[in-house]
């Protein structure tokens, strides 16, 4: 008996150590990622789909849309918060439990290129026979290259954002008599003056996460101090220790202490507290992106409100404004652009075939641009799309549309990077420098970026 | 005859339970004592390694990285701080609550389901109740509010009332304000929610260990005439003593490993204000820049500090024997 057993217990000790140095010790050894292939049209099967954005009804109309013409492609999305897209992925890679599809975004410490694009395969064949040998002029100027990492096109562009400004509550706006123009400094100061006597909040914004919302407002601010030193800074041609950096800190602060930034700005987030003070109309300004245009039609932005506890929504006229002069040198800040995020195909994807398929469809059929385009989420892309703006229920298309127009041809336009060259040493080191700014009385402005300047790593161009 | 006495000894020598311990040793062993392995291995990988990449040794970078990063003695100093508070607080208040409930306290079975109630609730639930509370414009401040210690001024912020403001400044605390969650003060707020969320346990640890005093001790001591507070001080505590060392040994562990809290309300911040071990491991190996071979050095790190605590503490917790001495050559 025990001449039987000694075998069998050598086998089941020897299985289970191999499953468990497998499982403990995945994605140690590299892996060529595979190249080539199309989507075929006899792709079918299950795909899955991970990202941070767009949100989850979003993704289902893209699918739901795909769907009439790909019926056999299942594509199952899932979204994590911004702060969760990190953990998630890289456990996921490392176990090589990882989707057929995910997010990259050109830069940011979410999901740039620089963290993802090692897992992803080649789309560049695709794409070259999809659209031709010209592909990458299909899309917006910019956009693939963005999207591009150690010479390989690790996704396809959805489309761009671009950010910068301001999204104000116009209601709130014309109910406390607040002009909408706010051009100064003083004039921002004299209508959350007005807001605050009201008790309404002026500004929301929440610093209390790792993600780098926060740090767009401090970049504006250098942006109106001296519109070429942030991008200096960036590609290592100035320091995060430069006097236009420790003004932009005092004008911060100045803003906390004048009442326009929240005194809860450090111990919120900027999702979901931010959106949430800002859809439940609780905060009459919050700097977003393009992106936030989506939350303008009347049904998602019914969806928003109820997300953000308000019980029975009214909709109210959500508008961009033009970021004030902070500094006071006629220098009003400029957008920055670039393309937002593209889909990547995981290397070790189990159904690639319909990955392609579905990718494709999505980033280069003016069928899929489409539905980007209507969902106002992203500047199209695929160069030639317009949105159907008269057909997507704004609350008040007479005014919302030529505004939102021009934002987004503003935001193709634009010539600044918003992510791109921001390594996630950098974008972190700003936002201590912004949660610093806003809650330490003790550390002066200069100290504060002194420790930016050492906790700062350039990224290498591209 | 020479044939058969070997494998008689054999099977004596195999030890009879080991099909029984075997799958329960594997896992050990697979799950746990293969991937510390693991781990160590890949702390010696450059600090910045990620799967996928090239792995070649180099040694005890990653070690001295971390010897010389700010926020690793900034994450052990916060661990510190809380050990010390959570501890101290936890005895105190764990014996009084036992105490009180010792003696014939009105609905004594309700008090005790209020205590405990904190210890059995996820803290994935109670953080966001906990950053609430904690709000600018929460609960804490609309009590300090209503107490006349905080005003709300012309600008909406919060601050302290006047003479309040006076007073702090000039014993050097002009940084705490009443924005719970900066700097200053959030290490604290963890503190607190720790405390409250853990004193369940030490009120029953002790509540049970006063049960298991001897009752003539306690009579014998106020027959002599000592007052409860002296009964309490002088006979029940040192009685209580074993209870005291464990908590020590559990609250060591729970501050290295603390990791829910910090991340759940104020996510090691602002500016890594409460940062701890388990959140810096966790902000180095998936938050901004993966770096593996890193935060693999700190998890080392962080499991010979348990084990150095857990050793050290436990060696000082043995029961002391008198030593045996020699005098004038007579054993005594």
């Amino acid at each position: 008996m025990r001449g039987r057993l000694r075998p069998a217990i050598a086998l089941i000790a020897a299985s289970a150590m191999i499953m468990t140095m497998a499982s403990c010790g995945g994605g140690g050894e590299g892996g060529e990622a595979p190249t080539g292939g199309t989507g075929t049209a006899e792709a079918t099967g299950e795909v899955t789909w991970w990202g941070w954005t767009p949100d989850t009804p979003v993704a289902q109309k893209y699918i739901a849309e795909f769907n009439k013409t790909h019926p056999n492609i299942t594509v199952k999305y899932t979204n994590y918060e911004n702060a969760d897209y990190a953990p998630t992925m890289s456990s996921a890679f490392q176990t090589g439990a990882g989707p057929d599809i995910f997010d990259v975004s050109a830069g940011g410490n979410v999901g740039g290129k620089q963290l993802w694009g090692e897992y992803a395969m080649d789309l560049a064949p695709v794409a070259e026979q999809t659209l031709g040998a010209d592909w990458k002029n299909k899309f917006a100027p910019g956009y693939v290259d963005h999207l591009t990492h150690d010479g390989k096109a690790v996704a396809l562009p959805l489309g761009g954002v671009a950010a910068g400004f301001f999204w104000i509550n116009k209601n709130l706006f014309d109910k406390h008599g607040v002009s909408t123009e706010l051009k100064t400094y003083d004039e921002l100061k004299a209508a959350c003056d007005k807001f605050v006597a009201a008790g309404v909040q002026c500004f929301t914004m929440g610093t209390n996460s790792t993600d780098t919302f926060s740090t767009e407002l401090l970049r504006n601010i250098m942006n109106s101090i001296d519109p070429s030193y942030y991008m200096k800074a960036l590609h290592g041609e100035a320091s995060w220790d430069d006097p236009v950096f420790i003004q932009a800190i005092d004008i911060m602060r100045k803003m906390q202490s004048d009442g326009i930034i929240g005194q809860d700005a450090t111990s919120i987030k900027q999702y979901p507290e931010a959106n949430n003070n800002f859809m439940s109309q609780k905060a009459a300004i919050v700097q977003m992106g393009t992106w936030y245009a989506q939350y303008a039609a009347k049904e998602s932005m019914v969806g928003s409100m109820e997300g953000a506890g308000v019980s029975k929504p009214v909709p109210f006229t959500m508008m961009p404004m033009t970021s004030p002069d902070f500094a006071g040198k006629g220098q009003i800040p400029g957008l920055v652009a670039e393309a937002d995020y593209g889909l990547a195909i995981n290397a070790d994807a189990k159904n690639p075939e319909a990955a392609k398929t579905f990718i494709m469809w999505l980033t280069a059929t003016p069928e899929g641009q489409q539905q980007v385009a209507n969902a106002i989420d992203l500047v199209p892309a695929l160069t030639g799309i317009q949105a159907d703006w008269a057909n997507l229920g704004l609350v008040s298309p007479d005014i919302q549309i030529p505004a939102f127009q021009k934002f987004f041809s503003d935001a193709v336009a634009t010539k600044e990077s918003r992510n791109l060259y921001i390594s996630a040493e950098t974008g972190n080191a700003q936002v201590i420098a912004v949660q610093q700014a806003l809650s330490s009385k003790s550390k002066s402005s200069a100290d504060i970026a002194k420790q930016a300047e050492a906790d700062s790593i350039d990224l290498p161009v591209e | 005859m020479s044939g058969g006495g070997a494998p008689r000894r054999r099977r004596h020598q195999t030890p009879p339970g080991l099909r029984w311990i075997l799958p329960g040793f594997l896992v050990s062993v697979g799950l746990i004592y293969f991937c510390i392995g693991y781990s160590g291995y890949v702390s010696l990988l450059p600090w910045n390694w990620r799967p996928r990449r090239p792995a070649n040794i180099e040694g005890f970078d990653s070690y001295i990285r971390a010897f010389k990063a700010p926020l690793f003695w900034a994450s052990l100093r916060h661990t510190l701080v809380f050990f010390i508070a959570t501890y101290v607080v936890q005895c105190v208040m764990g014996i009084i609550f036992a105490a009180m409930l010792h003696s014939k306290v009105y609905a004594a079975t309700l008090f005790k389901v209020i205590i405990f109630l904190p210890v059995v609730i996820a803290p994935a639930i109670m953080a966001p109740v906990h950053r609430r509370v904690f709000a600018v414009d929460g609960p804490i401040n609309w009590i300090l509010q209503q107490l006349g210690l905080v005003e709300v001024s012309a600008t909406g912020t919060r601050d302290w009332t006047g003479w309040l403001s006076w007073v702090l400044t000039n014993i050097g605390l002009e940084e705490l304000t009443p924005n719970w969650i900066q700097p200053s003060t959030s290490l604290w707020v963890i503190i607190a929610v720790q405390i409250w969320s853990s004193i369940g346990i030490a009120f029953i640890l002790f509540y049970a260990a006063m049960g298991q005093i001897d009752p003539e001790i306690l009579e014998a001591a106020r027959i002599d005439g000592a007052s409860n507070i002296r009964v309490l001080v002088s006979v029940v505590v040192p009685n209580l003593k074993p209870v005291i060392v464990s908590l020590a040994i559990l609250n060591a562990i729970t501050a290295l490993k603390l990791f829910d809290y910090p991340y759940l309300i104020t996510g090691g911040g602002p500016a890594n204000s409460s940062e701890f071990l388990g959140t810096y491991i966790y902000a180095q190996l998936f938050g901004v820049s993966r770096n593996y071979g890193y935060a693999s050095a700190l998890s080392i790190l962080l499991l010979i500090l348990a084990l150095g605590v857990s050793i050290i503490m436990g060696l000082s917790a043995r029961e002391r024997t008198p030593r045996r001495t020699i005098k004038r050559g007579v054993r005594v």
